[in-house]
């Protein structure tokens, strides 16, 4: 599989305290990727250099293998953005955003932003500012899905909206992916969001990559082993977090296989999404 | 981009385009007024015959008495427009993207950011220059009567005609870009952008401007009775000069003491007209007087708006520079 996005050492300082540092990614293409991680983790930092917005200090960032830091026409061409609370000049009408949308990019598919705004009910004639929180979402989803980019970048695209605007939101996420076999790279701190709709799965905290890989294969590769209560387990290869209660120690693995030889009477069992992704950003010191 | 420029900047510019018809609204009459007052007083002639007869000094001094006033508080009124002008259009330019984050959404569109904002600069930059330039010619065409008494040096004039007015608005503009893009909120880049405006636009009227060239200097008969000021009358032919600077200087040419000066004053008081004059003469003191000759109306003008447009330039170059370096 080719890679939609391939960053190599990136990194970006504001003075000297490093926002991303040291990130090395390649993303395939077709796939949709979650970026978690808390707040102030660098997932806006890395969505922004990868859009262009940013210029990264070190590291290089390449889309479908073509350096992304330019900021050239053509590379901003080939990713679509939905930047965090969704901005729109609140002035203008929906008409006059496609209008804008229009002016402003190489290719514009402006049958496509009208059918999917008239299948949502969004009016072209109202201003962005009088459009509902879920409507101006979508109307900037209709903008960035308009530029046929064959990587969509969205960020935080769900926080502040309701139950049934996230539904509709990711539903036409979803249609784009399976229309147009677009990449999509999509960053929340929600993890319930993203489980049912993607595949692949980049952790972010504190600036520093701590996990990257397809769901399937990371939930594959880590292992929870419960048994007796003990602190003698602390070096164990792979640990990623170990919980103790009165009785019970709980290890967190980063292990493909049975892992019997350590203690034969632990139970061993499969890791649930959400529970892996907090044990990685509650854990102050990770092992990659 | 064009559209995109137009539609939001709409508003600005037919903001100015009501200001451009009220001002024209405003002045065409009044100025249709003052020509006949003009002609009335018969002050064309005097200019060009002569205007030390006391028939013309009168003439023109009642036509200035009459119209001075005006054209004083049009200087009041206008004269902190261009930075205020400049200043707010400038600071939207960028802060307003900041304000609303929707610097994310233009700056993700296809066209890269150092264009979008050199496009936007030239766009409004030539929309300010057009526009100052036919407020400049309102003006101008307004104050011409009282230009050929008092001068186009005077500061209402030569702030508001000719070239310097558009200078001072694209200096402000420029200050407004930067200060946006730098501050990231629109009212403190306004207020920023019109206060480093102010810092550069007051010392060069009231200290570089006189220094552009160097002023020539005149010994006068000493009874000449001349007068300074926004309302002065000219007592030669011709466009009034702008003074500098006079003072009574003995036969070599130097200043004398202050204390032979109150002694002088205090003497010439006492008589009067001509009676002084010719005291005056007896001493051989001279009258020295320093100034701008009227003839240099236009390159004092190109200097000037060279000088702000210039700034206005390097400023603009800056921004453009720094947003394609940003990192933030």
């Amino acid at each position: 599989m080719s890679a939609a996005l391939e960053t190599r050492g990136l990194g970006l300082r504001y003075g000297k305290a490093w926002a991303l540092r040291d990130c090395s990614l390649a993303l395939p293409a077709g796939s949709v990727i979650a970026l978690v991680g808390p707040n102030g983790a660098g997932k806006t930092t890395l969505l922004h250099l990868v859009t262009g917005l940013l210029r990264p200090t070190e590291g290089t960032v390449e889309i479908f293998g073509e350096d992304a830091r330019a900021g050239s026409s053509q590379a901003l061409a080939r990713v679509g953005f939905v930047a965090q609370e969704h901005p729109l000049y609140r002035s203008l009408s929906v008409a006059d955003l496609l209008r804008m949308g229009r002016s402003l990019n190489l290719r514009w598919d402006q049958p496509l932003a009208e059918r999917r705004l008239h299948e949502i009910g969004i009016p072209l004639n109202k201003r962005a500012g009088e459009l509902s929180g879920g409507q101006q979402a979508q109307v900037a989803l209709a903008l960035a899905l308009a530029k046929r980019a064959p990587l969509l970048v969205l960020d935080e695209p769900l926080a502040n909206l309701d139950p049934i605007a996230r539904r509709d939101f990711m539903r036409t996420v979803m249609a784009a992916v399976a229309e147009d076999e677009i990449t999509v790279l999509l960053s929340s701190h929600v993890v319930a969001d993203l489980e049912a709709v993607c595949d692949w799965l980049v952790l972010l905290n504190r600036g520093t990559l701590q996990l990257a890989g397809a769901i399937e294969d990371v939930l594959a590769g880590h292992r929870i082993l419960t048994g007796p209560r003990t602190d003698a387990d602390q070096h164990v290869p792979g640990l990623v977090r170990a919980t103790h209660s009165d009785r019970h120690t709980d290890l967190l693995l980063r292990t493909a296989t049975e892992r019997s030889d350590l203690h034969p009477s632990w139970q061993s069992h499969p890791v649930g999404l959400e529970e892996l992704i907090l044990a990685y950003l509650e854990q102050p010191a990770v092992t990659r | 981009m064009i559209w995109f420029t137009w539609r939001q900047h709409r508003a600005q510019a037919l903001a100015g385009l009501v200001l451009i018809a009220l001002t024209a609204a405003v002045f065409l009459p009044y100025g249709h007024a003052i020509r006949d007052a003009y002609a009335q007083h018969g002050v064309g002639p005097c200019l060009g015959r002569g205007t030390d007869g006391q028939r013309c000094q009168s003439a023109m001094r009642a036509f200035m008495d009459q119209f001075n006033g005006i054209s004083n508080h049009l200087l009041t009124w206008f004269s902190p427009l261009p930075g205020l002008i400049g200043a707010i259009i400038g600071a939207g330019l960028l802060g307003r993207e900041y304000e609303q984050g929707t610097w994310r959404l233009a700056w993700t569109q296809a066209v890269p950011r150092t264009r979008w904002l050199t496009v936007k600069i030239l766009l409004i930059g030539s929309a300010i220059a057009v526009m100052t330039a036919s407020l400049s010619a309102v003006f101008g065409w307004f104050r011409s009567p009282i230009d050929h008494v008092s001068g186009k040096f005077a500061p209402g004039a030569f702030d508001l005609e000719g070239l310097s007015l558009t200078g001072y608005t694209l200096f402000a503009f420029a200050l407004g870009v930067l200060a946006g893009l730098l501050l990231r909120r629109t009212v403190p880049a306004v207020v920023t952008a019109f206060g480093a405006f102010l810092a550069v636009r007051l010392p060069v009227e009231y200290w570089l401007r006189q220094r552009y060239q160097t002023p020539v200097s005149e010994l006068l008969d000493p009874s000449v009775n001349l007068t300074t000021g926004p309302s002065a009358v000219p007592i030669s032919p011709g466009s009034a000069p702008w003074v500098l600077n006079q003072s009574m200087v003995d036969k070599a040419g130097h200043p004398i003491p202050p204390t032979l000066q109150d002694q002088i004053s205090q003497h010439t008081q006492a008589l009067h007209g001509q009676a002084a004059g010719a005291y005056l003469n007896r001493l051989g003191l001279h009258l020295k007087v320093v100034y701008q000759p009227a003839n240099r109306f236009w390159t004092f003008q190109i200097i000037e708006a060279s000088l702000f447009v210039g700034i206005a330039a390097a400023l603009l170059g800056i921004a453009v520079w720094h947003l394609h370096r940003r990192s933030t």
